[in-house]
């Protein structure tokens, strides 16, 4: 390690860093009128709390500037002063200001302007960054992060560029965080507020060589310092006023505050408070049966209420008058009822799925003094992170404060043999699970298809946890080159368990036995260097950086010690500007570590309890992707901008089940998978100005790889006639998230005050804010099977959904009221309740079964079941007593009901999109 | 634009305050009352046997034997409402996947205190078995009634000192008293061949089972003989004797055992509450009133029916019997007595 850290320190020993990620930087030119250069100016931010002076040839550079609106004033004896009222600062962006100074021989007042920093023809913006402030977030029709970053060109909801679910990293603040366990099976674990946003952003191109963990994107987060006085505000939003078609449940208050603690400590502090009575809810049409409950009450899911708590609270506590410390923590806890169709009419023994995250920092920021000739900074960050999740028959209801929200956890069948890993006790039945029975309280009464009585018997556990330092430093070698070196190290804790058919006990026998407790704990370690540089030559910026990083599993299996992997990944940027326009042109090596849940073994359950079992393995490397981009970006006019991204991406040794022998139940995780993308994103945008503004950005892409889902057997493998293996050409197919068009439009307009009709002096339409974001989106591929769906017919992934399309909408409306400010908004997603086709089902192609397959479903249900059900039984249903003789019997009077079942139970319900939603807001601020 | 906001705000109290929002799809299905309106009524169409019905306590509902139709026909206990319907719950073996025996319960007893005796008898299927493999009277809860705890093994020597292989009749007098029936199978050849047979129970004594730690199990003294048991109360027996039509009661505490009705014929079947007394008398339902000493028959839906377990609920004005017409499997049927 050591020895590799000398080797990455002098191959990088030329280079120049990049600002660190959470903060950016002001550089330029200080001339007088006649475009001379002024040496020795000063140019002080915040009033002093960051600056730097000017060069011989008038140039200058302030480093690690927090992203966020900054006051930036230059002053030289002899010259007028220009302050800068608002200057924004993006993280990981280099603001290009030059200022020219009148000659004064007096001292005057200085000249207060509006800073207008051109992001799009910067030269020093090397990384492909699109970013969205939290202003605009709350202007938008958006509530999310995740929201926020998936209207970005390139961004398949959390897969970007293509790329696999997980293939992302996570920088809050300047700190990574990924929950490195399953991130591509699960979620993070933890939810940011967006009120406590300053800013957050999707890099994809070749991002910042500080930054590892992933292969396709940065989403990165910053949070807002606390202001100068006591701010805050009050929102509630929710769909319940509604209309019952409407009203899916929706509860949400907001509450957040920040302001001086005194002794210059400022803190900021947000509480996100939701509940969802259907927690997803679906456009799926309306069953015609009468029978069918969902005939009359379309718009809402049995057990699938879902609730979320985020507290997140920082301290800006400066130390010295050069260092600041940040403390910040944030808790996500999320629960929600899942929806299982077999546990429809006995919701009670259908799983729930509980997530815990917390994360803790705390970040010194050193920054040099203005005055100073060499300047340096530091970021010292120390996290903390941790998540928990469950998932398995609960054995509480908690009690509904408001909707769906309750405050309350969920708590979890033999969740304590889980925590403990006990794996001797759970080869037995587990305690408290019953087995499940075909349920007789359905409408159709006939023992088929629906369950009751028990649960599946799932029962899944884990606990990731992480504690990393991270140490990023910058060197000034020059006003226009920057040194950025550092480092961190991870110690992950990795814990599992998996249980199925818990109702069951293990024998490991019979080829059709419960698949064995799957359990494990080891705690791997992860570490990196880093160094970068950016240069500015003539009008050439070249950026230039090295990772290393290596991983090690410290897997604690017995004769099996794999030990410390490592990868280098070199990262180079250029740009220049040419005739009015900015030409950048990236090549990066990206390198993650594999997700922990492939080293360890996983165990599946299906519907014939015949177990399905996936070997781990603790010898996983690296998944690797190379990527070229070509980018040009310019301004056809003040107002607007285009943007073109073109870029090549090869993923290689993703993670894929590799046959063990000729049982498809037989698999070892390994390196297996590669793949392809290529693509194009044009971005063109009006800057909201005026009335109007506009954003309009289309992906054109291509994504394909031999396998897309680690869990799906890597068909690579063929056997000859003659028994020998034969690998065939590397044939690609077309990833899960191969989107080949996808089209996003963003209007946001704002009627100004004085236009229209007053009453009372007020106006009527003046001051309403209107935000639009249009989607078209052509359709993910899948694979079309048989009708067993165990064999793949024709090409893997050679199908396609239809396309989706779909308007939001967010009118916003201030109000001044009895000296309080306020709002009201009105958040409409799907407005025109378009129904979007997300899945079907693989061998028909469409949503729901074919006739000729519900026949089948209900004759085989039949056949197994064809008593006759007495008046007294619970199945006994009047309605289809078709002779009135006290007997449902035959297949006259019984198939109906099966016919019926069928129908009930494969009616297509997350096939489809959400439909129109409603968000009633009313805000106060103070 | 001030309404506007008051009228936000409005919304936002009633649905913090008002909305009541309940999970959807939450019917039963199940059938309520009987299928045809009537007095007597037919509760069960079950194609198998349906019989023994004893009531829970509170009068709430009865449980009662439910021949499954299942390949190994097992019969179960079920749980009925006072007034039919669907059943709501099935008592029976879930570990039974291959079907490869027939288990039975029969003859279940709730206490006050809702404990719960059954007789639990198991028999390798498809064998043509003609007595149980394996029997015992079985102690546990309503609320759990498996697997429970054996305390009088099937078959044993009663305190008598007769064999006895089966038990009937189960009654509690006291949350821990417990009396029953001690029967055996008596098997009866049809035919000269023995082609034809048919498996009887006939009663042998009454016992009492202290339900303790470690059960007692006592002969009641003068009831060798005895073909049918009721209580009333925690302090009274009935019962009748083999052959014969006289009904005892039996004061407990004081051993006086007097005759204090004589049926017509034989009785099989007996159930008391509320100074009333039900008896299965030769295939007919009498309803014999104690402190008039009236008896009368029952009405019957058919000619060809025959009666026997007949169950009082504890108010004594709902009747709930086994009816066999001709051949069939009994179902049973429910009487509203005034």
């Amino acid at each position: 390690m050591i020895r590799a850290c000398v080797r990455l320190l002098l191959l990088t020993g030329f280079a120049v860093p990049l600002v660190a990620q959470s903060n950016g930087a002001i550089a330029g030119r200080v001339t007088d009128d006649s475009k001379k250069a002024i040496a020795g100016a000063l140019i002080w931010v915040d009033g002093g709390r960051q600056g730097a002076t000017t060069d011989t040839s008038g140039v200058y550079r302030v480093r690690d500037i927090r992203t966020g609106w900054h006051r930036v004033r230059v002053a030289r004896i002899g010259y007028r002063s220009v302050i800068l009222d608002s200057v924004f600062v993006r993280s990981g962006e280099t603001a290009t200001l030059d200022f020219a100074l009148a000659a004064q021989a007096l001292a005057l007042d200085s000249i207060v302007v509006r800073g207008e920093v051109d992001q799009v023809l910067n030269p020093l913006a090397t990384a492909d960054v699109q970013a969205i402030t939290g202003a605009e977030i709350r202007r938008l029709p958006v509530t999310t992060v995740a929201e926020a970053v998936a209207l970005s060109a390139g961004a398949v909801g959390e897969s970007y560029r293509g790329g696999r679910i997980g293939e992302s990293s996570f920088i809050l603040d300047g700190l990574g965080v990924k929950n490195q366990l399953d991130a591509s099976t699960s979620t993070l674990g933890i939810q940011v507020p967006t009120e406590i946003l300053t800013e957050a952003s999707l890099v994809t191109n070749a991002f910042s060589a500080r930054y590892g963990q992933a292969l396709s994107g940065i989403i990165n987060v910053v949070t807002r310092d606390a202001g100068d006085r006591w701010t805050g505000r009050v929102a509630y939003e929710g769909d319940r006023p509604l209309p019952q078609a409407d009203d899916h449940g929706l509860d949400r208050a907001v509450i957040t505050a920040d302001g001086p603690l005194g002794r210059g400590i400022g803190f900021v502090g947000v509480l996100n408070a939701q509940g969802l009575i259907d927690g997803d809810p679906v456009n799926a049409p309306a069953p015609t049966d009468p029978h069918d409950p969902r005939t009359a009450e379309p718009w809402v899911l049995p057990h699938d209420g879902a609730e979320r708590l985020d507290v997140a609270g920082k301290l800006i506590i400066p130390v010295t008058e050069r260092n600041v410390l940040r403390l910040f923590g944030l808790r996500s806890a999320a629960q929600q009822l899942l929806f299982d169709p077999a546990f429809k009419y006995a919701p009670t023994f259908a799983p729930a799925t509980r997530t815990v995250g917390n994360l803790y920092s705390a970040h010194l920021q050193h920054s040099s003094a203005p005055e100073s000739r060499h300047p340096f900074g530091a970021d010292i960050r120390v996290g903390y992170f941790n998540q928990e999740f469950l998932r398995g028959q609960t054995t509480n209801t908690p009690s509904p404060l408001v909707g769906a929200f309750s405050g309350q956890s969920l708590h979890f069948l033999d969740e304590g043999i889980a925590r403990a890993k006990d794996t001797i006790a759970a080869m037995g039945a587990l305690p408290g699970y019953t087995p499940p029975q075909l349920s007789d309280n359905t409408p159709w009464g006939v023992p088929g298809f629906f369950l009751g009585g028990g649960s599946r018997g799932e029962l899944d556990w884990n606990r990731y946890r992480e504690l990393r330092f991270q140490g990023d430093f910058t060197v000034a070698a020059g006003p226009t080159t920057d040194f950025n070196f550092g480092g961190e190290f991870e110690r992950q804790h990795v814990e599992t368990f998996q249980r199925v058919d818990a109702y069951l006990p293990v024998t490991g026998t019979a080829k059709d036995s419960v698949p064995p407790p799957a359990a494990s704990d080891f705690q791997p370690q992860s570490a990196a260097l880093y160094g970068e540089t950016q240069m500015e030559i003539e009008d050439i910026a070249l950026t230039v950086g090295l990772r290393f990083d290596e991983f090690d599993p410290r897997n604690q299996t017995v004769g099996q010690r794999f030990g410390a992997r490592a990868t280098l990944s070199p990262r180079l940027a250029m740009s220049t500007v040419l005739h009015g326009a900015t030409f950048v042109a990236s090549w990066g090596h990206f390198a993650q570590a594999p997700d922990f849940q492939y080293l360890v073994n996983s165990a599946f359950d299906d519907t014939t309890r015949t177990g399905r079992f996936r070997q781990g393995n603790p010898d996983l490397g690296f998944e690797t992707a190379t990527q070229y981009e070509f980018s040009v970006r310019g301004r056809p006019t003040d107002q607007t901008s285009v943007k073109v991204n073109a870029f090549v991406k090869r993923l290689d040794g993703l993670v894929a089940s590799v046959p063990l022998s000729v049982n498809p139940d037989s698999a070892i995780f390994g390196n297996s998978d590669f793949g392809t993308v290529k693509g194009v994103e044009i971005i063109l945008e009006r800057e909201l100005r005026g009335w109007w503004g506009a954003r309009v950005s289309y992906t054109l892409q291509d994504a394909q790889a031999t396998s897309t889902n680690p869990f799906i057997l890597l068909n690579q493998f063929t056997i000859d006639p003659q028994g020998d293996t034969i690998r065939p050409a590397r044939v690609q197919f077309p990833l899960d998230y191969d989107r080949r068009h996808a089209l996003t439009v963003v209007l946001q307009a704002r009627v100004p005050d004085s236009l229209g009709p007053r009453i009372a002096g007020s106006p009527i339409f003046g001051g309403l804010e209107a935000a639009l974001i249009g989607r078209y989106n052509s359709g993910l591929p899948y694979s079309s099977t048989n009708l067993a769906g165990d064999s793949i017919l024709g090409l893997p992934n050679s199908q396609r959904l239809p396309s989706q399309a779909q308007i939001d909408m967010l009118l916003r409306r201030s109000i001044n009221l009895f000296g309080w400010r306020g709002g009201v908004y009105l958040d409409v997603r799907n407005l025109l309740n378009t129904v979007n086709i997300e899945a079907v089902r693989r061998d028909v192609g469409t949503p729901n079964p074919s006739t000729g397959e519900l026949q089948a479903m209900a004759q085989a249900a039949y056949n197994a079941n064809p008593q006759t059900i007495p008046y007294e039984s619970p199945r006994y249903r009047a309605w289809a007593d078709l002779n009135h003789d006290g007997y449902i019997s035959g297949a006259g009077e019984l198939m109906p009901l099966y016919l019926a079942a069928a129908r009930d139970f494969t009616q297509p319900l997350f096939q489809y999109g959400p439909p129109r939603l409603f968000r009633l807001g009313v805000e106060l601020e103070f | 634009m001030r309404i506007l906001f008051c009228a936000t705000l409005t919304c936002v109290g009633l649905a913090i305050v008002g909305c009541n929002h309940t999970e959807p799809f939450t019917t039963d299905y199940r059938s309520v009352g009987p299928l045809v309106p009537g007095n007597p009524t037919r509760l069960t169409y079950n194609s198998g046997v349906d019989t023994r019905a004893s009531w829970l306590p509170d009068g709430s509902a009865f449980l009662y034997t439910q021949q499954q139709t299942t390949s190994d026909q097992d019969q179960c206990l079920a749980v009925m409402g006072r007034t039919g319907g669907a059943t709501s719950r099935l008592i029976c073996t879930d570990t039974d996947p291959a079907q490869d025996s027939t288990n039975v319960f029969l003859a279940p007893a709730v206490s006050t205190n809702l404990r719960m005796a059954y007789v639990r008898t198991s028999t390798i299927a498809h064998f043509g078995r003609t007595t149980p493999d394996y029997g015992a009277l079985v102690l546990a809860t309503y609320a759990l009634p498996l697997p429970g705890k054996q305390i009088v093994p099937l078959p044993h020597f009663s305190p008598g000192g007769q064999s006895v292989t089966f038990a009937s009749d189960l009654h509690w007098t006291d949350p821990t008293t417990l009396y029953f029936l001690a029967d055996r199978f008596q098997f009866t050849c049809l035919n000269t061949n023995c082609t034809i047979a048919d498996t009887s129970i006939v009663g042998l004594e009454i016992d009492r089972v202290i339900t303790t730690d470690t059960p007692s199990i006592t002969l009641v003294t003068g009831t060798v003989g005895a073909s049918a048991l009721a209580t009333a109360g925690s302090d009274t027996l009935y019962y009748a004797l083999f052959g014969s039509g006289d009904l005892h009661r039996l004061i407990i505490s004081t051993s006086t055992d007097s005759v204090v009705f004589t049926f017509p014929d034989n009785v099989l079947g007996l159930s008391a509450a509320s100074g009333r007394v039900a008896a299965a008398v030769a295939g007919s339902l009498h309803l014999l009133i104690l402190a008039t000493a009236v008896d009368s028959i029952l009405p019957a839906a058919g000619p060809l029916q025959v009666v026997d377990h007949p169950a009082l609920d504890p108010t004594g004005h709902l009747l709930v019997a086994d009816v066999r017409d001709g051949g069939a499997p009994s179902d049973l049927w429910l009487w509203s007595i005034p």
